[in-house]
């Protein structure tokens, strides 16, 4: 892909993955080709600041973790009362980068379709 | 052996429900942890699982079931998780996470149960409001 392109699509979504992650996928997608782009673009990533405020007030009840797939363990959330709480807590800490590592994994599966 | 997170976290919640239990078993304690009901005053669709457990232990099956229903699979999906994780231990095997990821991709791959789980939880949820847990 266009160097430009590129540019401007991380510019536009950067928000949506971690910064250590960044680098990796701008080379990715100067690597790829442009019969990418479609998939690329209807790629729908989760906001890691909508999950922090659904990790709040409903993380007690595993609903972070099942947005983000994790099905298992949002029903283990569920049915141990957000782990005693605690897990709730320390999930308030964790949830904006796992839906970053998320989105890594939604534009890599994007980019291998 | 490098053990994966979600090991740890089993390991964690095990541990830390078996300690709860005890605690709850010796000291009654009368303040919920569950944060849902303390700040909204509502209880959550596990709350009442602690007592519940407590009743099953304590022989009283029916009281249990009425109390929260969720005690049961609670009780049996803690003791299973507990003898697999220890299986794993001494045998430096990985069968709990295997098994978990098995069990997550089946429950994925049925929107039926899927649903059929939700509306369980959620029933259970008005009870609960209902008894005022």
């Amino acid at each position: 892909m266009e160097i430009d392109k590129v540019n401007q699509y991380l510019m536009a979504n950067a928000k949506y993955f971690n910064s250590r992650d960044v680098m990796l996928i701008r080379d990715t997608l100067l690597a790829a080709d442009d019969s990418k782009l479609l998939p690329l673009m209807s790629t729908e990533f989760k906001d890691p600041t909508i999950m922090l405020i659904i990790s709040i007030l409903a993380g007690q009840l595993g609903v972070d973790r099942f947005l983000l797939g994790e099905v298992g363990m949002g029903v283990l959330k569920l049915l141990t009362c957000g782990g005693l709480g605690i897990w709730a807590i320390v999930d308030w800490f964790l949830i904006m980068d796992k839906t970053k590592d998320y989105n890594n994994q939604r534009i890599q599966q994007a980019l291998m379709r | 052996m490098k053990r994966s997170s979600f090991e740890w976290l089993l390991r964690a919640l095990t541990i830390g429900s078996w300690t709860w239990l005890l605690f709850s078993r010796h000291e009654h304690p009368t303040q919920s942890l569950c944060l849902i009901k303390n700040l909204s005053g509502y209880p959550c669709p596990a709350c009442g699982t602690t007592r519940s457990v407590l009743l099953i232990l304590d022989g009283h099956f029916w009281q249990s079931s009425l109390l929260n229903p969720l005690g049961w699979f609670a009780l049996v999906g803690l003791s299973l998780t507990t003898l697999f994780l220890l299986i794993d231990w001494l045998m430096s095997l990985r069968t709990t996470e295997a098994l978990f990821f098995r069990m997550e991709e089946v429950f994925k791959a049925k929107p039926l149960l899927q649903v059929f789980f939700l509306l369980c939880i959620i029933l259970n949820w008005i009870w609960n409001i209902q008894k005022q847990l």
